[in-house]
This record gives structure tokens, C-alpha cells and sequence, in this order.
């Protein structure tokens, strides 16, 4: 009897970003608006992921007694990408999606039922077009690997935060992710040569038992208000990723008898991150913030994790600055700067994943709908672009990372190739308080 | 007599419990499974967005609703002269609804928004569709609890005695072309040799539901809710390249959530205190698709669902709750080569609530509980073999090796008890 074929692989996978929509575009246009400088600015759902202190604000603003807020806002971002050759031809890619999503946060007392004002919950869930889409490919195949699926799941975050005094605020909360576990069987039903290919064609019924688990992520985070015009942030969250596993044995297979393989992906690998902040009111009608972020990507993951020609991430840190300024009683306008150095580098080794430094550069409106459209309805209508700008960046192959000359020569990247981009966003969103 | 009973009783009976807080079967609030799920032509909450969007607009205030349950489902299978094989799972879950009027001018606050989720404490989701068509499953029981599933909706109140909304559930689709190729000697080892080339494409999809409600008197309401069937379907296509065997063939899994349903209740105050509700449910359960995408070969028959169920405020505070459904069963009689489990099936619930305003000014927050059991009668399926499929043609005779052959008994038996916690978040408490 022949032995039993089996092909096993541990194939891994997950297009890691940087922290998905929240980082990439921000959490609702007005954290766009500010460059995602958002830790030290306490007040919204957005907080929820930003700093869940921030969802009891701090100094003589504490809110007493009930409120509820809802947000809505709508994302749109289309990204212009390149990968040219070293001969001016056009590397192929997977694909480059444009982002379409909905966004709906909320933030409400949670502690007005028990009697304990500065007791707040905030939620935020979204939801793009595609809930999740993502591509795994070998690590050598040339492909980008924070920009394209990041934007394309599901994400939610659920947070509270206390005011344990007037300038101390604490929060935590969680990051809502999934991990994917798929066993498909199958069995051969018909058998013909394929003149084609020449190979023993089958012809399979395939069964499924895929599920869905809920993974979390904790983070945490603190306010500090010393004063009325000067609030400190910091927020830690922890790492996470969607892990995809499984395995697919398909039975009476010819000659073989048994065909299969196991595999393991990792999607979504967000980094363990810490973030430091300050806003300060300049003016009564002028308020600044910055942020500085510390992210682990020195323990990423790539969709395979990293199993296959593995890329080589490092950690690195991300400035944000921004302000907001009150130009009338009904009308805010924002600006921001954000810088993001790549965790990524292939050093001329036989993974081609791309990406680059960024920058981005936001600017916003804010309208508050009560001083104009709709007296007695507290709410804001916001408005956000943001540009980023893909910093050029050039790969060249070195033969000394390779087992073989052939192994160079097949390379997708070989002899060596450019990359960069740049990606347009812009949200819309209403928020309002009952 | 205060109210025309026989009006009550003529409208009729009442609906097959409907979907759930957000869609996922057996996560119904607790005020809602706690009155048997007829709550079609009451007034609304949070927690009953799915059952009738139009009750939505009965929501004076904001309030999130925070729901978990637990429940115990067990499935006698049983084949003729062989031993009981019996399947016994958990069941549980949590729920989230909120729910707000507008602020602002008059016509802004005739207007509620509602949102709902609900996640299942095992499974996100879970699609299990074997390759061999013959295996037991209940429609009911098997997969439909297993899905998280998230809804929003409108209400609008057209003048105080009638209120229309209308929603969405998610339901999404998947596309996942893959593609495996074992390539020798591409890297060091025969684990990495494997080259996975997949895309998967998980598509936000709706199911969508509306709903009017009536109050032509200050204790009759009628209500009439419409929702449209909840599938989730996945294709795309599996090539497996191995040395000189090639196998590719596409996928399309059809993962029926939900029937579409049509349902009319009234709800009728007849004493005081006491409001009894009816519904009246009409399934389209003749839609259904095996989990390959392929119709049956005895088709599910649609069903008609009556409901009915009753609250009493006890005390100011305190009101019970109880309610009785029947469901008949949409599975025909098993002959053929499929086997699909189920019977007809009674449901009685019991349930109380407590506005804790009422005792404690400063304490905005409603407890609902409740429990209910399903059980039903027994199916007893014997095999035609002249209807059964011939497992190796190629042998002289009738090879059957169908799993329920020769014949099988089944019934299924089902507890849930849960809790609904209410709070009332929007409004400034007394000092």
C-alpha cells in the first residue's frame, strides 16, 4: 500500500497594518481632523480607543448626571500606489482597495443608574464595505503589507473610563478582534485525465466547519488635568491579531489516496503600543495637542508568520501634533501632522513586502448645528481630508540572501525595484447629544 | 366590559416568535421571550427592534439595554434498533441595544434611532456544512443560534397613534478563491513547500424589516412587521495542484439563517394592569436551501405560527410575564435521502420585569427576566429505500449507506433563561 500522501503546511497570514482604521485614517473625522493627536483630548467615543480616560472628562468640564452621545460618520479613502521596476515596468500587486466604511460610536453615563457621576462607557464600531478582506500570498510575492486590508475589517472597541478626582481620570477597555479556525473535508467523486494540464483531474464535494471566536485586546489608559487649560495622556494597548487556522484533507484521492494541508495565517497584527500625550488650550478660542507613540513592531507578524522568507520589522516611534481652532461660536477648524516611520524593511532578502515611511497631513471642519440649523439639538457636524504621502522607497536584491543564484534570478523583486504612493481620505460625520 | 375581548380573540392568535434582539436566533430580550415573543403590536424598546421597528417610536427617552442568556438544547437521534445518540449543547449569549428619540424641533424628535448587536458566548459564527448530505441536522437548533448579528433601524411617528420603522441586518457574504500548489525543494522542508495563494472577501450584505404600529385606542394596539429572509452565502473556488493530481472545484455554501416572515399581533389592555398580545406569524420556509446551495428534494413547507402572551403589573414596580407559542415543524417526512430533524413544537415562556424608578427615584434602570422551555412531539422518519440513492453503482444491488436508513426517531428538547438589564441613560436624575 502506498504511503499516504499529505502535504502539510503551516501557511500564515494577515496583512498587519498599522492598527487598522484608527491609526491609518483615525477614528471618526474629527481624530482625522487632529492627525490621530487624540490621547490627551478626552470627551468622545473616540476616547474608547485613544485614551478610555478620556471618557470622563476631568476639571470643572466633568459632566453630572445623565447624557447619552451618538456618532455617525461615513469614510472614504483611495489609495494611488506604484511598484516599478528597475527596467520602468509596473510590478503587479494583489490589489489596492479603496476604503468605504461606516463608522458609530457612542459615549453615555454609566453611572448616573448608581448614583456615581464621572462613570462613562464608550463604544465604537467599524464597519466597512467588505466586513473583512484579505489576500495571503507567499512572503516573497510582491504585495503590500499595511495598506491594503488594514481598512477592510471590522474593528470595535469598548472602553469606560472614571474620574476618581477632578484632575484624575482612569479607563480600560478592550479591542474586539476574532480569530478564524476553518476545517474543510472533502471527498473525490469523479476522476478524468486533463488533457490541458496533463494531469489526473478531480473533481471533489468539499464540506466546511468554519468558526469565528472573539479575541480581545486590553488597553488602558490615564488623564491627568492639572488644570482647566492643560490635560496629560497616556494609554497603553496591547498586542493583537486575527490567527486563521485550519486544515482541508480531501479523501479517495487517485494515487495519493489522501491530499491535504495545514495552514496558519495571521491577519491584522496590531502592536503592542504606548502613547504619551498633551493638549493645552493657547487661547480661549486656540487648542493644541501632540502625541508620541511607541509601537512593538519588532514582534509583528507577516500573513505568514513569518515562516516563509520572513521580512524584518522594528520598533518605532510616531509623532502627532494638533489644533483646533474656534474660528466662530458655530464654526471649528482643525488641522493636523502625523509621521510614520515604516516597521518594515526586506534588506535585499527574498521577502517582498512593501511599505513606506508616511506623512500625513490633515485638515478639518467642525460645525456646531445648534448655533444654526437646529436650535435645541446639540449636535456637530464634522468634516475631515487627510493626505498621506508615501515616502519613496527603493529594494535591491543581494545575492548573498539567497541559497542560489536561481533562487535571485526567480525572485518576483529581482534585480530590484521602487515603491511609494500616496492615499486621499475624507469623512463625514454627525454627532450629537440627547 | 372595558375592552372588546372577542375583537382580541376574532384578530386572532398571535406569530411565531421572530428573530431575535439583533437577528440571531434564541437572543431575544428578556421582556420579549418572557411574553413568548409576542410583542408585534405592543409598544416597543430597545430590545425589540426586531420584532417590530415601529415600536421603536414608542421610546420617550434614551436607553441602552445590556442581555445575557443561557439555555441547554438536547436532540434524541435515534435509528431503528440501534442505541440513542444523543447531542446536548450550551447555549449562550449577550446582547446590546440602544435606542434614542431626536432632540431638537418636533419633527426631528418623532424620530428614533435604534442599534442592537448581539454575540454569542461560543461562537462568533459558525458554518458547518458537511460534505455528506445525508447527515442529521435540525433547521432550527444546528447553526442558526451560532452567528453574532448586528441591526439598525428608524422609527418615525407619524401622528400619536401610529408610529412606522423600518431596518436593516447584517448579512454578510463570502467570497473565497484559494489556491494550493505544493512546489518540491521551493524552501527547506516539506511543510514549507506548500504555496497558499488565498483572497478572502467577507461582503457587507442586509436583510431588511418594517414595521407599523397602530394604537386606534388607548388599549387596543395592532402592529404588523415584515422581514425578508437572513442568508449568508459563501463561494469562490478550491485548486489543489499536487505533483500529477489537479483538483479544482468551486465552493458555494448556502448558510440559511432565517426565513421570511410576515407577522400581525395585537395587544390589548382587558383589565387593569393586564395586557394580553397575539401574533400571528406566516414563515416562508419553503425557501430553504441545503448547506451545499441545492434544493431539497422534499421541499420544507411554510409555516403558520400563533402566539400569545400576557403581562400584569403586580405592582407599581413589578410586572409578570408569561406567553405560549406553538411552531409547526417545516421539515416533511424524511423518506429520501436527506435527513433533516425536527417536529412540531411548543414553546411556554414565563418572565417578570421591575422598573426600579418606581421604588427608587434616583435608580433610572429596568431588570427583566425570564425563561421558557421548547419541547415538542417525537419524528418518526422510515427510510423508502426505492428513494435512497445507490452508495457504489458500480457493485450489483442497492448499496445504502444513507445515515438515517433504516428508519430513525428524533425530538429536541430546549431551556433558556436570561436577563435584560435596562438603563435609562439621557436623563438628568433628581437631586
Amino acid at each position: 500500500m502506498r504511503r499516504l500522501a499529505c502535504l502539510s503546511l503551516v501557511v500564515l497570514a494577515s496583512a498587519p497594518v498599522h492598527a487598522g482604521v484608527e491609526d491609518t485614517f483615525g477614528l471618526g473625522p474629527r481624530a482625522m481632523a487632529l492627525g490621530g493627536s487624540y490621547a490627551a483630548r478626552p470627551g468622545d467615543f473616540a476616547a474608547a480607543y485613544y485614551n478610555p480616560a478620556g471618557l470622563a472628562r476631568g476639571g470643572s468640564q466633568g459632566e453630572h448626571g445623565g447624557f447619552f452621545e451618538l456618532s455617525a460618520a461615513h469614510l472614504f479613502a483611495a489609495p494611488r500606489l506604484y511598484v516599478t521596476r528597475s527596467d520602468g515596468s509596473e510590478l503587479e500587486t494583489p490589489g489596492e482597495p479603496t476604503t468605504t466604511g461606516v463608522l458609530v460610536g457612542s459615549r453615555f453615563s454609566l453611572g448616573q443608574p448608581f448614583d456615581l457621576d464621572g462613570l462613562n462607557m464608550g463604544l465604537s464600531v467599524y464597519v466597512p464595505e467588505h466586513l473583512f478582506r484579505w489576500s495571503i500570498r507567499p512572503d516573497d510575492d510582491v504585495q503590500w503589507a499595511l495598506l491594503t486590508d488594514r481598512t477592510q475589517v471590522v474593528t470595535a472597541n469598548a472602553s469606560v473610563g472614571l474620574r476618581l478626582a477632578p484632575w484624575l481620570s482612569v479607563g480600560a477597555g478592550l479591542r474586539v478582534m476574532f480569530d478564524v479556525e476553518t476545517l474543510t473535508r472533502g471527498r473525490v467523486t469523479d476522476v478524468a485525465s486533463d488533457p490541458e494540464t496533463g494531469k489526473v483531474r478531480t473533481h471533489t464535494v468539499l464540506g466546511t466547519d468554519a468558526r469565528v471566536f472573539g479575541r480581545v485586546a486590553p488597553l488602558a489608559g490615564v488623564l491627568v488635568t492639572p488644570r482647566d487649560d492643560l490635560r496629560l495622556g497616556l494609554t497603553y494597548r496591547h498586542e493583537s491579531y486575527v490567527d486563521d487556522w485550519g486544515d482541508t484533507r480531501i479523501t479517495d484521492v487517485p494515487i495519493l489516496r489522501h491530499m491535504g494541508y495545514t495552514h496558519r495565517f495571521a491577519h491584522y497584527f496590531e502592536p503592542t503600543q504606548v502613547t504619551a500625550a498633551v493638549s493645552a488650550d493657547l487661547a480661549p478660542t486656540l487648542d493644541v495637542s501632540a502625541d508620541l507613540t511607541f509601537s512593538r513592531w519588532s514582534r509583528a507578524l507577516s500573513t505568514n508568520h513569518n515562516a516563509q522568507f520572513s521580512p524584518v520589522w522594528g520598533d518605532t516611534w510616531t509623532p502627532a501634533v494638533g489644533a483646533r481652532w474656534a474660528a466662530h461660536r458655530a464654526l471649528g477648524v482643525l488641522g493636523g501632522y502625523r509621521f510614520q516611520k515604516s516597521p518594515l524593511g526586506n534588506y535585499g532578502g527574498p521577502s517582498n513586502l512593501l511599505d513606506n515611511d508616511r506623512h500625513a497631513l490633515s485638515l478639518g471642519l467642525e460645525s456646531a448645528l445648534e448655533g444654526w440649523l437646529t436650535p435645541g439639538f446639540d449636535a456637530k457636524l464634522n468634516l475631515a481630508i487627510e493626505h498621506v504621502l508615501l515616502v519613496e522607497r527603493s529594494e535591491t536584491k543581494d545575492y548573498r540572501r539567497f541559497e542560489s543564484d536561481a533562487a535571485l534570478a526567480d525572485n518576483p523583486g529581482y534585480p530590484s525595484y521602487v515603491y511609494g504612493g500616496r492615499l486621499l481620505a475624507i469623512s463625514l460625520g454627525l454627532e450629537a447629544r440627547f | 366590559m372595558r375592552r372588546p375581548v372577542w375583537l382580541l380573540v376574532a384578530l386572532g392568535l398571535v406569530p411565531r416568535g421572530a428573530g431575535a434582539t439583533s437577528g440571531t436566533a434564541f437572543g431575544e430580550s428578556a421582556r420579549v421571550a418572557g411574553q413568548g415573543n409576542a410583542v408585534v403590536g405592543a409598544p416597543g424598546d430597545a430590545g425589540s427592534i426586531r420584532e417590530n421597528p415601529a415600536g421603536l417610536a414608542d421610546v420617550t427617552e434614551p436607553q441602552v439595554m445590556l442581555g445575557a442568556s443561557v439555555g441547554h438544547v438536547a436532540i434524541d437521534f435515534t435509528r431503528h434498533g440501534e442505541a440513542d445518540a444523543p447531542r446536548q449543547r450550551w447555549l449562550g449569549g449577550y446582547g446590546l441595544a440602544a435606542a434614542t428619540p431626536l432632540p431638537g424641533p418636533d419633527w426631528l424628535r418623532r424620530l428614533r434611532v435604534g442599534l442592537a448587536l448581539y454575540l454569542p458566548a461560543e461562537h462568533v459564527l459558525r458554518v458547518s456544512v458537511d460534505a455528506r448530505t445525508d447527515q442529521p441536522q435540525s433547521p432550527i437548533y444546528d447553526g442558526r443560534p451560532d452567528r453574532m448579528s448586528a441591526l439598525g433601524a428608524l422609527a418615525y411617528e407619524v401622528v400619536p397613534a401610529l408610529r412606522v420603522g423600518a431596518g436593516v441586518v447584517m448579512a454578510p457574504t463570502l467570497a473565497t478563491p484559494t489556491e494550493v500548489t505544493y512546489v518540491a525543494e521551493r524552501a527547506d522542508g516539506v511543510e514549507r513547500d506548500v504555496v497558499v495563494r488565498l483572497d478572502r472577501d467577507l461582503e457587507m450584505d442586509v436583510s431588511p424589516f418594517a414595521g407599523i404600529r397602530a394604537q386606534p385606542l388607548p388599549e387596543l394596539g395592532i402592529g404588523l412587521v415584515a422581514r425578508a429572509a437572513s442568508i449568508s452565502r459563501a463561494g469562490g473556488g478550491q485548486r489543489t495542484v499536487a505533483g500529477g493530481i489537479l483538483a479544482d472545484d468551486p465552493i458555494d455554501y448556502h448558510q440559511f439563517w432565517d426565513p421570511s416572515e410576515v407577522v400581525l399581533g395585537v395587544s390589548a389592555s382587558v383589565m387593569s394592569g393586564t395586557n394580553l398580545t397575539a401574533d400571528l406569524g406566516y414563515a416562508r420556509w419553503s425557501s430553504f436551501r441545503s448547506g451545499l446551495n441545492r434544493s431539497l428534494d422534499v421541499p420544507f413547507e411554510d409555516t403558520l405560527n400563533p402566539r400569545v402572551g400576557v403581562a400584569h403589573l403586580l405592582r407599581p414596580w413589578l410586572t409578570v410575564r408569561g406567553g405560549y407559542g406553538f411552531e409547526p415543524t417545516p421539515v416533511p417526512e424524511q423518506v429520501g435521502d436527506e435527513n433533516y430533524l425536527g417536529a412540531d413544537t411548543h414553546m411556554l415562556a414565563l418572565g417578570a420585569g421591575s422598573d426600579l424608578r418606581k421604588l427608587w427615584r434616583r435608580v433610572p434602570v429596568g431588570v427583566d427576566v425570564f425563561t421558557r422551555v421548547r419541547f415538542g412531539g417525537s419524528q418518526q422518519v422510515d427510510k423508502d429505500p426505492n428513494r435512497l440513492s445507490d452508495a457504489t453503482p458500480e457493485l450489483p444491488g442497492q448499496q445504502i449507506d444513507n445515515l438515517g436508513h433504516p428508519g430513525f426517531r428524533s425530538s429536541a428538547f430546549f431551556w433558556q433563561a436570561g436577563l435584560s438589564l435596562t438603563l435609562y441613560v439621557g436623563r438628568e436624575r433628581p437631586r
